[in-house]
Parts: structure tokens; sequence; C-alpha cells
């Protein structure tokens, strides 16, 4: 056993190593904050950098938050190797000055130092790299640094909207959120994030986008004419979803940022019509905070506070989507618009 | 008795009259509504099972028999679910003033099981400051 603020020293010892020439860097503004990328190894850069394609790219300057990249054909130089019980998958220290997640059977590391605001990401074999790896890279490092910012949090949901609002989408994986923020690509609602995205919060809450990725599964894809086509170009993970990064096929589609106007749970119904009705904070709360916390381990009490509040803050609604998500979007347009009320939701017509 | 929260495993909040409470280790989360959520503010403030009932019967003493009992099961329940842990009620002093916002009403604890599978399919190890487990080191 070590100490696991010199397991992270010798990680960091390991990149140093492994970007002793140094490789490709990236310098990417998130919620107003500078992130940077290092990478030891052009070929990680590649499988990494599309996600972050739609964010505002910045010359070499101070970052906010940097993130050290390697793996092991980074210069040839060995990892330290760390292992665990029988029938565990992975190990984390989540309470302390340093933050690790190892993962053991990958082998993959994702480490943050919050007083250096320091990040170590290693993956053994960039051609093994998952492919939800590359659609959300650094989550855990992400909701790490946030977790230490006043008024940042970050949360499992889609977002979509306008410069002007949005909403964010809410539920567990399969809720479908994802097939209704992907079904807005070409509407009057831009894209911000399918799955993950961050929150600034504080009176006038916003969202920022993190990952400009999108997936869906073959049933998601049959609702989305507009992106299936590049959906089955790309290759199907073992959950059978495809990976696309919507930058590359609607780059207009894609917003950076917008104001918080509501949050909305989707829900799956037979049929083609939607409706929307309201949902309690606390049905609210209840379909965000567990997805959110259980995925991403490290400040729970503090962002349930955060999740809490915001749900407390905004209108929240129960969306119902049939087999046409686009049909969705006026009732969406609605909400956003602060229009909605639960007697004109009630008496609109569903687009065709 | 008095209980305070298993506050290494869980998180709650209440909000409009109900408690939301996620125990992190099992992925299980919980409702609780009715008096449930008074309770559970009760128990978090340090007052014994006692104390809330007297506090819940609002000087109707026809009442209070049922309102010990139904407050003691509840508390019970907590206590299995693993959300609180019972504490020495010699030593312990209700930490904040408490108040029940609303008459007593069954307490009703609503148990959801739907995100464990993410625990379950990904089971993780808390390394605790005792250290990381190291198997071998660079160069080796």
């Amino acid at each position: 056993m070590i100490d696991p603020a010199i397991a992270f020293a010798m990680a960091e010892q390991a990149f140093q190593a492994a970007n002793a020439r140094p490789g490709p860097e990236a310098y990417f503004r998130i919620a107003g904050k500078v992130m940077a990328l290092k990478f030891a190894d052009a070929a990680l850069a590649t499988k990494l950098l599309p996600a972050f394609a739609h964010l505002e790219a910045l010359e070499q300057t101070t970052a906010d938050l940097t993130i050290c990249c390697w793996n092991d054909f980074s210069n040839g130089v060995e990892m330290p190797e760390w292992t665990g019980e029988a029938g565990v998958h992975g190990l984390q220290y989540i309470d302390g000055p340093v933050r690790m997640a190892w993962e053991i059977e990958q082998r993959s590391l994702q480490a943050y130092d919050p007083n250096r605001r320091l990040a170590l990401f290693y993956t053994p074999n960039v051609s093994e790299l998952a492919t939800w790896e590359q659609g959300a890279p650094f989550r855990q490092i992400l909701h790490w640094w946030s977790a230490g910012l006043l008024g940042l949090q970050l949360v499992h949901g889609a977002a979509v909207g306008t410069e002007e609002g949005g909403v964010l989408l809410i539920g567990r994986s399969g809720a479908g959120k994802s097939t209704q923020a992907l079904a807005c690509v070409g509407s009057q609602l831009g894209y911000a994030a399918d799955d993950y995205c961050l929150l600034e919060l504080g009176p006038a809450p916003r969202v920022h986008s993190l990952y400009g990725s999108g997936k869906a599964n073959e049933a998601s894809i049959a609702m989305l004419p507009r992106l299936a086509e590049a959906f089955r170009a790309s290759p199907i993970d073992q959950q059978g979803k495809s990976v696309i990064f919507i930058a590359e096929h609607a780059p207009e589609a894609m917003l950076r940022s917008f104001p918080l106007r509501a949050i909305v749970l989707p829900e799956i119904v037979s049929g083609s019509s939607c409706r929307a009705e309201v949902l309690s904070t606390g049905e609210a709360l209840r379909a965000v905070a567990p997805s959110t916390l259980l995925q991403l381990p490290g400040d729970r009490a503090q962002s349930l506070a955060r999740l809490s509040s915001l749900v407390r803050r905004l209108p929240c609604w129960r969306l119902y989507v049939g087999n046409n998500p686009r049909a969705a979007q006026p009732i969406l347009e609605a909400i956003i618009a602060s229009e909605a009320t639960q007697e004109s939701l009630s008496a609109m017509k569903p687009a065709s | 008795m008095r209980y305070q929260l298993n506050d290494h495993d869980v998180v709650s909040e209440v909000l409009d009259g109900e408690a939301i409470v996620i125990h992190l280790k099992s992925g299980t989360y919980y409702s609780m509504l009715a008096s449930g959520a008074d309770i559970w503010n009760g128990l978090l403030a340090g007052f014994s099972v006692d104390e809330i009932a007297s506090r819940l019967t609002r000087g109707v003493d026809s009442e209070r028999a049922r309102i010990v009992d139904e407050t003691t099961k509840f508390a019970s329940e907590l206590v299995s679910e693993g959300l609180i842990i019972a504490i020495d009620a010699d030593t312990a002093r209700p930490l904040d003033d408490f108040e029940p916002a609303a008459e007593f009403k069954t307490p009703e604890l609503q148990k959801y099981t739907d995100m464990q599978e993410l625990l379950l399919v990904d089971p993780i190890h808390e390394v605790t400051d005792a250290g990381w487990p190291l198997r071998d080191t660079i160069g080796k």
C-alpha cells in the first residue's frame, strides 16, 4: 500500500517521461475557463480531440485545468500497476488531497490534483479506447474539476435550445434524452449535449456544452433521419450504440452555451403523439440526481445540494414522447419560451 | 434511541415535503413522503423517536401511541436500509431545532432500485487513506 498522493506522483512521473519530447497540445474554452490538453502521443490526440471540436479553440495560454494524456506507446514508458480484490473492476480515491480512479481490467487512469488543477489521463492502448470514452472523454476529471469551482456542476443530461434559452433533458440511460436531443438537429433548436453537460448555477443558470458527440442504437437511429446515414457509417460498440460527432455532420446545430429555462424528463410512450405535464421538484430530483451521483464519484453531497437548488428554481416538465421525437419540438419551444402552461401544452397539436 | 445519518454512504435532500435519499454503495434511492420527511429531518437533527413523536402529536394525546408506534417502525426501517445509524442516546444531544412541517400522516418510504445496475456492472473499491494498492512499480 502506498499513499494515494504518492501514486499520483508516480503516474505524473510516468507522463513526464512519456512526454519527454512534447506531443500535441490543444486549448479550449469551457464555461469561461481554459482547459489545456497535453498529449504525449499524437494518435491519442486524434482519438480524443473530436469530442471538443465544437468548442472555442484558443492559442497556448494559462490554463484553469491541464489534462496530461498518455499511453503505453508514448516513448515506451511503463505505467505503475495497481491491483484490487477479485471481482472489483476499479479503484477510486475521492476524499483526499488528490482524486484517482483506476479501471483494473482496462488499466486506465483518471486522476486530479485540485491544488494544481492538474489532471492525468492514461489508457494503455489507444487502438482499444472505448467509443464511449472517445465520445465523452475525461468525464471523471471534469466532474472533480468543476466540483471545486464555485457554481459549476457536471450533470447527466442532454441539452437543446437556442442562444436565448434551452432545456436540460434528464433521466436515466434509456429514458429517451439522447434520442430527443439528437432529433432536434436540423430543427429550430440547437444541440449542446446528449448525455453530459456542465451547468453554471446561480441566479441565471446556464448550460455549457462539453462534448459534441451523440450516440444512438438502431432503434433510435430509425427515428433520426437527419443523422441516420452518419450513424450507420460509424462502428457499433458492445452496447449496440454508434457514436458520431455532430460538428462533423451538422456544424450549424452545435451550441456552446445557453441560458437554462426549464428541466424536462422525457418518457417514451406508444403512438406518435406528444404531450407534457408539470413535474414535481421531487420527481425531477429523483430523475437527475441518482444517475448523476452514481456515475460521478466524489463531492456527492455538494452535487445533490446543487441539483436540488436547480430543480427548485426552474420549471420542471414531464414530456411524453411517442415514436416521432420531432413531434415534441413545438412543446419544447413553448417550454423554452416560458410560455408553457399545463393548459396550453394540453391543447397543442404536435408537429407532423 | 437517537440516530445519525450514515454519512459515509448516504446523501439526502428535503424539498417540498419530500425527502430524497441516495445510498451510494447500493445504488438504491428513496423517497420519503407524508410524515416521512418530518421524521427524517427530526432524526438527522438528533432527536429521539419519542421526541419526534411528541412534536408530531401536537397535543392530541389520543394519537400519541399510534404516532410513536409508526415513527418507531419507520426509524427501524431506515436503520435496516442502512440510511441511519443508532448512536448512544445518553451522550447525544439534538443538533438543531426541529418542528414538523405538517400534521402527522403515516410515513411512506418508497424504494427505487432501477439504478443499482450501474454499480453491479462496474463494482468499485473505494480506497481510504490506508493506501493505494501498488502491484508493481515503474521500471520493474
